[in-house]
């Protein structure tokens, strides 16, 4: 994800209604429809869990997965535009106040990833006890769990960037 | 005053050369809004990037830098 040019930002940007990007009100309104589309991710992996293999299971993933793809599209191309790269490009394309940015954002990210793993695990803790069935997981549930994980991990930077990015001073020219 | 906040001449420097931030951020090689948050004093640069400001300038690091509030123009006049 991190092959963009600050040419490419500039375009993003011009193609971008400024109250998405500009104000914090609307990077936040982005911010929670990133997780939302994080969410149809562990909602799919939630169905698959109780009722896959079925054609219940295989067509709410495929919808799901879709819509959190082309919903999480729009989202990064908002926190591209409105963290001016730091979500996006390069370490060799950003200055070092944008790297302590960068590095900033990530040391949170993690620590919500930590806890997002925490109650994941408190939250498995927690499912009933089946006796000899509780260990038979549908594969399908498994996979996309993993995926859930791996997918939060990587996108929770991007979200937690958008969320904090304070507004730009007016006198930036 | 913070323990780490440094106090910089930028905006007066540049005002004084007409020189404009997206000028001195292409010269430094850093992101425009980067001179903006120098010059307001919420970030303070890397002994790197400071010492490539004063050389742009072309003059010495306290001029442009000082762990104290600069004096304001003509404050010493005053005083005599």
């Amino acid at each position: 994800m991190s092959q963009l040019t600050g040419k490419q930002i500039e375009e993003l940007r011009e193609g971008l209604r400024p109250t998405w990007y500009a104000t914090r009100r609307g990077r936040r309104r982005a911010v929670a429809l990133g997780a939302a589309a994080l969410g149809c991710l562990w909602v799919s992996a939630a169905v698959c869990w109780f009722l896959a293999p079925s054609d219940t299971a295989m067509w709410t993933t495929f919808t799901l997965a879709a819509i959190g793809l082309v919903t999480y599209a729009f989202v990064f191309r908002v926190l591209v535009a409105a963290t001016q790269g730091v979500v996006g490009l390069a370490d060799h394309d950003l200055d070092e106040r944008q790297l302590a940015q960068r590095r900033h954002v990530y040391a949170l990210a993690h620590r919500v990833s930590l806890w997002m793993l925490l109650v994941a695990a408190v939250l498995a803790g927690l499912l009933p006890d089946r006796g000899d069935h509780f260990l038979e997981v549908p594969s399908a549930a498994v996979v996309l769990f993993m995926g859930s994980i791996l997918t939060s991990h990587l996108i929770a930077p991007h979200l937690v960037a958008g969320w904090v990015m304070p507004d730009s001073p007016q006198d930036d020219d | 005053m913070s323990a780490e906040e440094v106090y910089n001449r930028i905006t007066m420097l540049r005002a004084e050369r007409g020189v404009s931030r997206k000028e001195l951020a292409a010269a430094l090689g850093v992101h425009y809004q980067t001179i903006g948050y120098l010059e307001r004093g919420e970030y303070s640069p890397s002994l790197h990037l400071a010492l490539r400001i004063a050389e742009y300038f072309g003059v010495p690091m306290d001029v442009v830098f000082s762990l104290k509030p600069f004096p304001r123009l003509g404050s010493e006049v005053v005083k005599s």
